[in-house]
């Protein structure tokens, strides 16, 4: 359930992490500080492993990046669970936000235009 | 535990502030009601705007009237609306408490009866000062949470630790209230998961209502603030709002203007549904849904919020809990707490939901709110006509 995860990160640990990311499930993680284009970012999973990824353009704090290539109409993950479809390619490292992601919710509403 | 002084009630829950309620009955009488009540912290003016009877707003206002909060009403009436404000009255004072009525036509204009309704009021004040006190504790209590002016911190940390407040609101036998449907679109398999199966089949109609009425009105809930903030679709912000309800199971389900029987965590529906029999349009945003709350007599309200809220609710405490370390540092006058420490690494999601669970406690003992002491009591009946 994803109302339960807990950050594994406390203390010092944490102050070098710059993005979460909150299931396994995920193809995204979710910045938690404003990051450069093309720097090299720390990645904390919810297990407490860490990763690091190139982040491909800027990311505002608190927005997301993908994770790895997603095609285009492809789910987005977060929480473990869909939260809309991609209208274009994305590349690993890139922002995921309003311009290249639909809610299926109101593509179900409205149809794809 | 020795529990909390609370105001005894005649007949329901006992109150954690002993407020007087001064109900317009119509938008007419706003004014004269507003500025009776702004002279005295305890008189709390909150009313119905239109002019058109319509018996579920009565019940609506009486269901106010009759807050554990409230002690005592004062309703202010133009004279000629449609709404029955005799009727209020009645009903009001049925619970035992006591109510004065003020026709502004019968008074004879705007400054004598907002003279009159201040004495009165401080009559009413003064009476309550003889309200007996009783124990309240954990399991008394009924608490809504409610999220506005989300960000994409709102799902990290604020809701997160709400939730756990939630989980241990409940785990002392306490009611805890959520609503917001709107904001639950495309959470459908989580709340599924949640719910005991009789109140299934409601939730599923309910967010079938709140998918068509986001439909209807062309607005999926997600604003340019909560953009901004990194929330992309509704469904990542109805993820992150869903961790307000904790790891409890949904024991109930509430349409609006019902109150919960048994402690759990509540659902409550607040969404305009077309073929509901009951008049309602109550989507105006966070005022209208703290006014649900409140209708439903929750106590306090836990307010979360990433981008900066700052409303309060006319007869429930609000406490202002940020997930946005930043907000917090902008708007501490508004932010009764930062969960944004979460992020920044100093405290834990469990610690931060007994920090707020803390809080609520102290506030239920009387301590005022950032909201409170801001003066922010906004609250409005919203009906369709």
């Amino acid at each position: 359930m994803h109302a339960n995860y807990i950050f594994s990160i406390t203390g010092k640990k944490q102050v070098c992490i710059q993005a979460l990311v909150l299931d396994n499930k995920d193809n995204v993680a979710v910045s938690i500080t404003d990051l450069k284009k093309n720097s090299m970012v720390k990645v904390q999973f919810q297990d407490g492993c860490g990763t690091e990824i190139i982040v491909i353009e800027n990311i505002p704090k608190y927005h997301k990046f993908a994770l790895c290539d997603i095609p285009r109409n492809e789910q987005i993950i977060k929480y473990g669970y869909p939260i809309g479809r991609t209208i274009d390619s994305i590349k690993k490292g890139m922002h995921v936000h309003i311009h290249n992601t639909i809610s299926e919710a109101e593509v179900r509403a409205y149809g794809r235009d | 535990m020795a529990g909390i002084k609370g105001f005894w009630r005649k007949k329901g829950r006992p109150g954690v502030r002993n407020l007087v309620a001064v109900i317009f009955t119509v938008g007419c009488a706003q004014t004269v009601a507003e500025r009776i009540a702004s002279e005295f912290f305890e008189a709390r003016p909150l009313g119905y705007l239109s002019c058109t009877r319509n018996a579920d707003c009565e019940d609506t206002i009486v269901a106010l009237g009759t807050h554990p909060n409230v002690g005592a009403a004062l309703v202010v009436a133009l004279g000629c609306e449609g709404t029955d404000y005799k009727r209020i009255i009645k009903d009001i004072k049925a619970s035992g408490r006591e109510a004065a009525l003020l026709v502004i036509q019968e008074t004879g204009g705007t400054s004598v009866s907002i003279k009159k309704g201040k004495q009165i009021v401080c009559r009413l004040i003064e009476k309550l000062k003889e309200t007996p006190r009783c124990s309240i504790h954990a399991k008394d209590l009924v608490v809504g949470i409610e999220c506005g002016g989300s960000d994409a911190t709102s799902g990290l940390t604020a809701n997160t630790s709400a939730g756990k407040a939630a989980d241990i609101i409940i785990s002392k036998g306490g009611t805890v209230i959520v609503e917001e449907f709107r904001e639950l679109i495309g959470c459908e398999k989580i709340l599924e998961s949640k719910a005991v199966a009789s109140i299934r089949p409601d939730i599923k109609k309910a967010l079938h209502n709140a998918f068509e009425f986001s439909r209807m009105t062309s607005y999926f809930a997600v604003s340019p603030g909560n953009k901004k903030g990194g929330l992309t679709t509704i469904e990542e912000k109805s993820l992150g709002a869903a961790c307000k309800l904790g790891k409890s199971t949904i024991a109930g389900f509430l349409d609006r203007n019902e109150r919960p029987v048994k402690p759990g965590l509540y659902l409550l529906d607040t969404v305009y549904s077309a073929d509901s029999d009951k008049i309602c349009l109550c989507n105006g945003g966070d005022i209208n849904g703290n006014t649900c709350l409140s209708e439903s007599h929750c106590h306090i309200i836990i307010f979360t919020t990433g981008r900066g809220n700052i409303i309060g609710a006319a007869l429930s405490p609000v406490i202002k809990v940020t997930g946005n370390p930043d907000t917090y540092e902008r708007m501490m006058e508004n932010m009764d707490i930062n969960a944004g420490e979460i992020l920044e690494g100093s405290i834990d999601i469990n610690k931060m939901g007994e920090k707020i669970f803390q809080l609520l406690m102290e506030v239920a003992a009387g301590r005022l709110t950032k909201s409170e002491t801001a003066g922010h009591f906004e609250s409005i009946v919203m009906r369709q006509w």
